[in-house]
């Protein structure tokens, strides 16, 4: 599974919707049962499979799956 | 519509004022401050508005600094959620750990409690708790007691004591001689003219001036606290028979320096009653843009508010 689609697996399964597009232009917050505290836990499930720390800073600002994309990213060119 | 929030709140200067500050600092910060705002009754934002205008009084000429502060102790509550879902308890746990990284930090202290004033205006479940004291506990109160409030920090709860005009003498009890001076200020600032005694007083440390109250405040302290327990029971020999306690605790609250974990509301009705109280009203407030039945399914913060009775 590439890095998109594991993505879209967490995505689902954090949002518990098996049906959503997950497309680098998805905007994560507006999913119907978007909010705050799903975005931690969504957050939190990203850290987990890619093994890396987001910075609640960096949280913030992430809106879209390329956003989310570059983060794991990040890890990549930081060799951790 | 990008305007309602702002719409909502136009008819309310000090809330306009606050959260346009918010906005222009922190503009991802709308649809946390819509929930909060957008569908309130007129009435509730009124006395919101009147909150605020203590809180500007307060903040003085540093709403940037305020604004800023409160999103980094957001930033900093994320931090502790984080650790929370993960974990299933919150990262500190003695009282020890909490002075370490977070009371002996003035740096930090000082942006802290600056975030947690602008908490009080912009967190629902912080608002309506200040609000249920004032509505509800307050007038419950008979006149012509005496008032004993554990940990004023920021006079808010004191200030609406001394508004009340019912108690014969106001007493309040800081743990440092930093707090005791940071509320003499804070009080100062917001024009109590009634005076509050404040002495410091490690409410875990019987009272030896041997106090005798009829009412007794205690918001946002207990979970601050190794052993919440004692406190209570300290509270209880201070009170006389039939003397009120007004508790204020969140339940599933992470947060930087809290270390005492509710999971749910029975364990702290269960409290009260071991340290001999009689719960005659509660009342719960979720955090920010969820019903209080999928806060408590979903272990969000939950402010438990009661008033109770040594019997």
């Amino acid at each position: 599974m590439g890095r998109l689609g594991e993505v879209a697996r967490l995505i689902c399964d954090v949002f518990g919707d098996e049906s959503i597009n997950v497309s680098p232009d998805l905007n994560i917050r507006e999913l119907e049962n978007w909010d705050s505290f799903r975005h931690v836990n969504l957050m939190i499930a990203i850290e987990d499979a890619f093994e890396i720390v987001i910075a609640p800073a960096d949280m913030e600002h992430i809106y879209s799956i390329r956003d989310l994309l570059s983060v794991i990213e990040r890890r990549d060119e930081s060799g951790g | 519509m990008a305007d309602d929030l702002l719409l909502t709140l136009e008819p309310f200067s000090s809330l306009s004022k606050i959260v346009k500050n918010q906005l222009e600092c922190w503009p991802d910060h709308y649809g946390f401050l819509s929930d909060r705002f957008v569908g309130n009754d007129k009435l509730f934002l009124q006395r919101c508005d009147s909150v605020a205008n203590l809180a500007l009084k307060l903040i003085d000429n540093e709403i940037g600094e305020y604004c800023e502060s409160y999103k980094w102790t957001c930033l900093n509550f994320v931090a502790e959620q984080k650790h929370f879902v993960r974990y299933g308890q919150y990262r500190l746990t003695t009282f020890e750990e909490a002075r370490e990284q977070v009371y002996d930090n003035d740096e930090y202290m000082s942006r802290y409690l600056r975030g947690i004033l602008m908490s009080q205006i912009f967190w629902d479940n912080h608002a309506r708790a200040i609000d249920w004291f004032r509505e509800q506990f307050l007038v419950s109160c008979r006149s012509g007691g005496d008032y004993l409030e554990v940990g004023p920090g920021h006079g808010l709860y004191a200030y609406f004591a001394a508004q009340a005009d019912r108690f014969s003498t106001l007493t309040g009890w800081e743990y440092s001689a930093a707090g005791v001076a940071a509320t003499k200020a804070a009080l100062e600032k917001l024009g109590v003219k009634r005076g509050l005694d404040l002495v410091r007083q490690d409410v875990l440390e019987s009272d030896p001036h041997g106090g005798a109250f009829d009412v007794a405040v205690i918001s946002e302290v207990l979970e601050h606290l190794e052993r919440p327990q004692v406190a209570l029971r300290t509270l209880y020999r201070c009170l006389r028979p039939g003397g009120r306690l007004f508790v204020n605790v969140p339940i599933n609250s992470p947060a930087p320096d809290h270390i005492f974990l509710w999971r749910n509301q029975q364990e702290v009705l269960d409290l009260l009653s071991h340290a001999g109280f009689k719960t005659l009203e509660a009342e719960y407030f979720p955090v920010t843009g969820y019903p209080l039945d999928q806060a408590l399914k979903r272990r969000l913060t939950v402010n438990c508010v009661f008033i109770a009775e040594r019997i």
